[in-house]
This record gives C-alpha cells, sequence and structure tokens, in this order.
C-alpha cells in the first residue's frame, strides 16, 4: 500500500471514530482535510486513469464521500448535501465496472430522491428516477421515496405523515420532517379553498396541531 | 417501388446506351459524376441529390459491385482504397454484373477528390450494415470518422452528415453508443465552428439519442438548451429533434410543451416512418392523458398502428373511466410492452388523473355525496380512506379539477351547481387556441417554402431560363422525394 492511501485510510479511521461519536465539528474538520487528499487520487472521477491502486482508491473514495453525504443530513445542511451527492454520483454511475456496488447505495438515492421532494424540485426528482433501472425500484429506500411522491401528487397528506412511521432508514427522519412541513402548509392551502366553514377542533386535527394556541401561531403566522 | 421507377426514368437521359437494363456499377458511375458536378460547381444540391440516388440502389449493392467500384474510383495505391476492400466480404457470388470485368480494366481513374472518397466510405458503410456484418461497420465507420475530421470543405458536409448518422447506427447496433459520446462532441464541436449546419443537425440529433438511450436527460437537456439553434435544413433531422425534444419535455412535467413537439413530430413524419409515427403516437397519447386530456378513438385506429397502440388504447380506456382497479390490471396487463417502450415510470404518473377523472365523474353526478362513498368509488385501498378520500378532494378543489365544497362536520362533498358555459368566457378561450393553432399551421407553410437560389435575378438570357426550368423541376421532384426518403 503506497503513503498516500495509507494516510487517507488513517484520516478515515479518525473520522469515523468521530462519526460515532457524534462529534460533527470534528468529522467536519477531518472531512475537508480528507477532500484534499482524494484529489492527489489518479484513479478517481473524473481522470480514471488505471494505476495498481485504482480499486483500493475508489472504494475508499466512495466510501468517505458515502459518509460526507450521511454527515451532512445529520448536520442538516442541505447545500452541503447537493455537493457530496453529486461528487459521489459518477461513484455510482461509472465505476460499475471497476468495484462492486456499495451497500450504501439505494439508501442515498433514495435519500437524494427525498430531498428533491422536499425541495419540491419534481422535474429532477422524475430524471433521476428515470436513471434507476427497473430492479432499483423494487429497493424500499427506492420505493419509500417514488410512493411519497405520488401520495403527494394526489393529495393523501395522511399517508405522506404516516410514511415517516416506516421509514427504511434513521436518516430519511430529517427529510421526512422537512416534508411534514410542506404537507401542513398545502392542507391549509387546500382548506382554504374546499371548507366553507371548519370548526377548531377539525382545523386543529387536520393540521396536526395538539393544542389551540399552536393553531392559533400557526394562523397568525400565515 | 418509387426508387426502381425514378431509375428507370434517369437511364436514357444518362450516357448508357439504351436498350440494357443499367447495372448498379453504371448507376454508381453515374453518382460519381453527379458528385464530381457538384464539387467542382459547389453546389451542394446535386450532391444531396448523388446521395438519395445512392439509397435508392442500396437494396441492389453486392460485395463485387462495390469492390469493382472502388477500383474504378480510387486510386489503387491510396490508403482509402487499401482499408475498405480490406473490410468487404471476399465474393460471395459472381451472378449480377456482367460488365464488372471489363470496367476493372478501364484503368486507374483519374486523382481522387475528398467528396468521392468519403462517397466511398458511406457506400461501403451502408453495405456492410445491411449485410449485419456490425463489427467491420464500426472500423469502416471509425475510420471514416478519422479521415473526414481532415478535410474542410462544404460539398463534403451532406455526404458527411450521412456518415455520422451510420457511424451512430452501427454502434448502436452493437449496444457501445456510450463509447462515441466524446467523439460526437468533439464532432459536433467541429460542425459548429465550420459552419455546417447539416452536420450540426444531425450530430445534435445523434447526442440526444446517444443520451436518451442510456436515460441521461439532464445532460441531454443541457446540451439541448446550449447547442446552436437555426431553421431546420432536413425535415427528418426536425422529426427527429422535436421527438427527442417531447421526450426530454416529458419526463421533466412540462407536458403542454412536450405534447406540441410529440404532435408535431408524428405529423411532420413522412408516410413511410411509420415505427417512428408509432413512437412519436404513444408517447404523445401518454403525454396528453397526463395532461387530462383523452385522445380520441381515430388517433388508436390509424392505419398500420393499431396493433402497437392497443396497449395505449385500453390504458387511456382506464383513464376515461376514472377506474383505479380497472388502470392497475392493464397497468400489470402490458407491463412488459410498457417497460420495454420505457414508459413505466410515465404509466406510474398516471395514477394521479385516473383518481382526478373518477372524481370529475363523481361530482357531475352527485350533487352530494358522502367522502365514505367517494373513497369506494374510487376504491382507494388504504387503511383510512375517508380521511385519504378527504385530502384527495380537498386537492382536487383547490387545483380547480371539481367544483365543490366539502362539510367536515358531516363527511359529505357538495358540488356547485355548474352554471352555462357559455355565460363564460371558456367558448372564447377555445376558439382562440383554434385560430392560433390555424395561423401557426399557415406560418409555417408558408415559411417551408423553398425557392431555387437565384430566382430573384431579373431578366435572364435564354440560357439561363432553360437552365432554371431545369432546376425548378429538379426541386419540385426533389420536394415529392423528400417525404420518401430514408428513416
Amino acid at each position: 500500500m503506497d503513503l498516500k492511501l495509507e494516510e487517507v485510510t488513517q484520516l478515515f479511521e479518525r473520522f469515523k471514530s468521530a462519526f460515532v461519536r457524534n462529534d460533527f465539528g470534528a468529522c467536519t474538520d477531518v472531512l475537508s482535510h480528507l477532500k484534499v487528499l482524494l484529489t492527489k487520487f489518479p484513479s478517481l472521477p473524473p481522470s480514471y486513469q488505471e494505476t495498481p491502486n485504482a480499486v483500493q482508491e475508489l472504494t475508499i473514495a466512495r466510501d468517505i464521500y458515502e459518509h460526507a453525504v450521511v454527515l451532512s443530513v445529520k448536520t442538516e445542511d442541505q447545500d452541503a448535501f447537493e455537493r457530496d451527492f453529486f461528487q459521489l454520483k459518477p461513484f455510482y454511475t461509472d465505476t460499475c465496472g471497476i468495484i462492486p456496488p456499495s451497500p450504501q447505495e439505494y439508501p442515498i438515492l433514495g435519500l437524494n430522491l427525498l430531498r428533491l421532494l422536499v425541495q419540491n424540485r419534481i422535474a429532477e426528482f422524475h430524471t433521476e428516477l428515470e436513471l434507476l433501472p427497473q430492479s432499483a425500484l423494487e429497493n424500499p429506500c427506492i420505493k419509500h421515496a417514488v410512493e411519497l411522491e405520488q401520495s403527494f401528487m394526489e393529495g393523501a397528506y395522511n399517508r405522506v405523515l404516516s410514511a415517516r412511521q416506516t421509514v427504511p432508514h434513521d436518516t430519511y427522519v430529517y427529510f421526512l420532517d422537512l416534508l411534514a412541513k410542506t404537507v401542513r402548509d398545502e392542507i391549509a392551502g387546500c382548506s382554504e379553498k374546499a371548507y366553507d366553514y371548519l370548526s377548531i377542533n377539525d382545523a386543529k386535527k387536520i393540521l396536526m396541531f395538539s393544542t389551540d394556541q399552536e393553531l392559533s401561531e400557526y394562523i397568525t403566522e400565515v | 417501388m418509387t426508387a426502381d421507377v425514378e431509375m428507370e426514368v434517369q437511364a436514357p437521359s444518362s450516357s448508357v446506351p439504351s436498350a440494357t437494363v443499367p447495372s448498379t456499377l453504371q448507376h454508381l458511375k453515374e453518382i460519381v459524376s453527379l458528385i464530381e458536378t457538384g464539387a467542382q460547381g459547389k453546389e451542394v444540391r446535386r450532391i444531396v441529390r448523388a446521395v438519395r440516388l445512392t439509397m435508392m440502389l442500396r437494396r441492389k449493392l453486392r460485395a463485387s459491385v462495390l469492390s469493382a467500384f472502388l477500383g474504378h474510383v480510387l486510386p489503387s495505391g491510396s490508403e482509402a482504397f487499401a482499408k475498405l476492400s480490406s473490410l468487404l466480404p471476399k465474393d460471395d457470388e459472381h451472378d449480377m454484373d456482367v460488365d464488372t470485368a471489363a470496367s476493372v480494366v478501364q484503368g486507374p481513374a483519374k486523382h481522387c477528390i475528398p467528396e468521392l472518397e468519403i462517397f466511398c466510405y458511406l457506400i461501403v458503410l451502408i453495405y456492410l450494415i445491411d449485410q449485419k456484418r456490425y463489427n467491420e461497420a464500426k472500423a469502416c465507420s471509425s475510420a471514416s470518422i478519422a479521415r473526414l475530421r481532415n478535410i474542410n470543405r462544404r460539398t463534403v458536409d451532406v455526404i458527411a452528415s450521412r456518415l455520422y448518422f451510420y457511424y451512430s447506427f452501427s454502434y448502436e447496433l452493437t449496444n457501445s453508443l456510450a463509447e462515441i459520446r466524446g467523439t460526437l462532441l468533439a464532432l459536433h464541436r467541429m460542425a459548429t465552428l465550420r459552419r455546417d449546419e447539416l452536420g450540426q443537425e444531425t450530430l445534435l440529433n445523434l447526442l440526444l439519442r446517444n443520451y436518451l438511450h442510456y436515460n441521461l436527460y439532464d445532460q441531454a437537456e443541457k446540451l439541448r438548451s446550449k447547442a446552436p439553434r437555426f431553421e431546420a435544413h432536413s425535415n427528418q433531422q426536425f422529426c427527429r429533434y422535436l421527438f427527442y425534444l417531447g421526450k426530454i419535455r416529458t419526463i421533466q412535467l412540462e407536458y403542454t410543451d412536450a405534447k406540441e413537439s410529440l404532435l408535431q413530430a408524428a405529423r411532420k413524419a413522412p408516410v413511410a416512418a411509420r415505427g417512428f409515427q408509432i413512437q412519436c403516437n404513444k408517447w404523445a397519447v401518454i403525454v396528453r392523458l397526463l395532461l387530462g386530456e383523452i385522445p380520441e378513438r381515430t388517433v388508436f385506429m390509424q392505419k398500420g398502428m393499431k396493433k402497437a397502440l392497443t396497449p395505449y388504447f385500453e390504458l387511456t380506456n382506464a383513464v376515461r373511466i376514472g377506474d383505479l382497479e380497472l388502470f392497475k390490471i392493464v397497468a400489470d396487463k402490458f407491463s412488459g410492452t410498457f417497460s420495454s417502450d420505457r414508459t413505466h415510470n410515465l404509466i406510474v404518473r398516471l395514477r394521479h388523473n385516473v383518481i382526478r377523472t373518477g372524481l370529475r365523474n363523481i361530482s357531475i353526478s352527485y350533487s352530494r355525496i358522502s367522502l365514505a362513498d367517494v373513497a369506494r368509488k374510487l376504491r382507494l385501498d388504504s387503511p383510512n380512506p375517508v380521511a385519504d378520500a378527504e385530502s384527495i378532494v380537498a386537492k382536487a378543489i383547490r387545483d380547480g379539477a371539481i367544483d365543490a365544497t366539502i362539510d367536515h362536520a358531516n363527511g359529505w362533498v357538495v358540488s356547485k351547481e355548474t352554471g352555462d358555459v357559455y355565460s363564460t368566457n371558456e367558448p372564447q378561450i377555445a376558439f382562440n387556441s383554434r385560430i392560433a393553432f390555424c395561423l401557426n399551421m399557415h406560418n409555417e407553410a408558408v415559411r417551408a417554402l423553398r425557392f431555387p437560389p437565384n430566382s430573384n435575378k431579373e431578366k435572364e438570357s435564354e440560357e439561363t431560363r432553360r437552365e432554371r426550368q431545369q432546376q425548378e423541376q429538379e426541386l419540385a421532384k426533389h420536394i415529392a422525394e423528400e417525404d420518401d426518403d430514408d428513416f
């Protein structure tokens, strides 16, 4: 094993231990250091040089970016998520011949779909979906996101909210919480048009508030 | 067979002695002289004609004819000659040409112009593809592309654009399209720099096809939106472009634009290109369903398309009735067809429209209905159908699909009385869109008129007038033929 690879591996171990401890500050620091080191690997996208260490380099780089994506979810940073995801994507699309597929692939792709849904970028959602093979749609992580989109389009909002109980992966919770907020706004918009009148109690139930106070706060806010 | 008729008419006017039916080789020689005069006079039109004549000969090509032809046209020592003859299969049968031997003896041809060299590549490539020798075809096309890069002549462009097409086609047949993406991009850049608009058009389409083959809609759209656009030169390329554009827009949920492109593509496509029309119609049907329109029955009953469109017909039926159960059955029944058409994901999107139509039917037929009944009629199979129905109805009301209110306390939906449509400006809008369509059609027809290059010159001598008339006749024929051409 050559020196650079050695260094990256060691650093990555440190990152992982910090990651397990949920010390996100340290993680971010190590990560930015790691990313700089990764630029020195010639076998990574976009150059794909066939070096003797290519397989190890690609595998570890992919692993690092996967962790980076998950980290960005945990730190609730959507911009970082997008950046890291785009860095990770070439590994999924263009390295299938070189290294074996990652077990994390579908959870992360599903996460990305969810992000697009939350940000209401439906066109991109469908563009990403087209890239997936038929078999991927059977995967619980992908299926979850696809079904969410459907319920969302139909207007079956309570199904969207109940999806939170059936998350296939714990990182999904963050986006589902965000989605819940979007859904509440949607419901409010629909109710405005659909009901002539609505009692406070019913409104509370429909908009999923537990107290009258929360409801009145929300009403004044909107 | 327009091709044969055409050739018969041609024969007497050329130098071939009458009575004998002209052989393929002689036809090829005529084409060569056409190319030569075209190249000397810098008349692109002649070369277009030459290429079209070649396509008519396509089915008559034999290895023996081709090798004789190569011997006739290319200098025997040249690189192209060596390469191309090595690719041709060594003689199958000698039945065809009586005069093959004679023409070879005619001796080495004079200096070979680049147009002819490229033409030789093209004709060999077509032959190889027709013979299903795809690996040789790949080798041949790659060699020709390498050669093309070093030639910069406007008169080559026409032949080159055909060559690009077959280049990509040979790679598609061997399922290795991804390999040539870089080359195609480089060629497109080169064509843009040289202002070769036909080449740009062809290459842009090939690139879009390349991307869409791998479902890379994002890249395709980025390229499409940034590539330079201009008046289309070739109807076929324009049809293809519209089709790809329609596909991209469908995926990105711009249904109205997608519908326009797809329908236009289907309408502009020549009658002979039935496969293409079927594809366009399939996509157009789905897009219209997604828009909430129901395509007319005549769409599915078009000649020669009935069988291919059956799955889509049943799908339309399910959407029209608004029956989720039936929709599911149809989607399952034809899932094989839908996934091979790569429309599966679009079908999934349709579920929403099925519910909408069902809801609209209910709201028209009932003035008041309980939510539980709505859920049952829509056959929503979920743990909490009433709550689902309520939010679905609420969303439909907000989106303006139905005109109703919900009474939450009593749990029912009350439809509002539908007023007289003619008291609104609905009819006006409908008229407006139809008038706009007609005007647009008229404008496009006017724009599509073609005039010979020097028609605006006044006062012409007898000589030039005769020439002009001849040109016009050719042009008329050209336009008539174009629709039958390639695809």
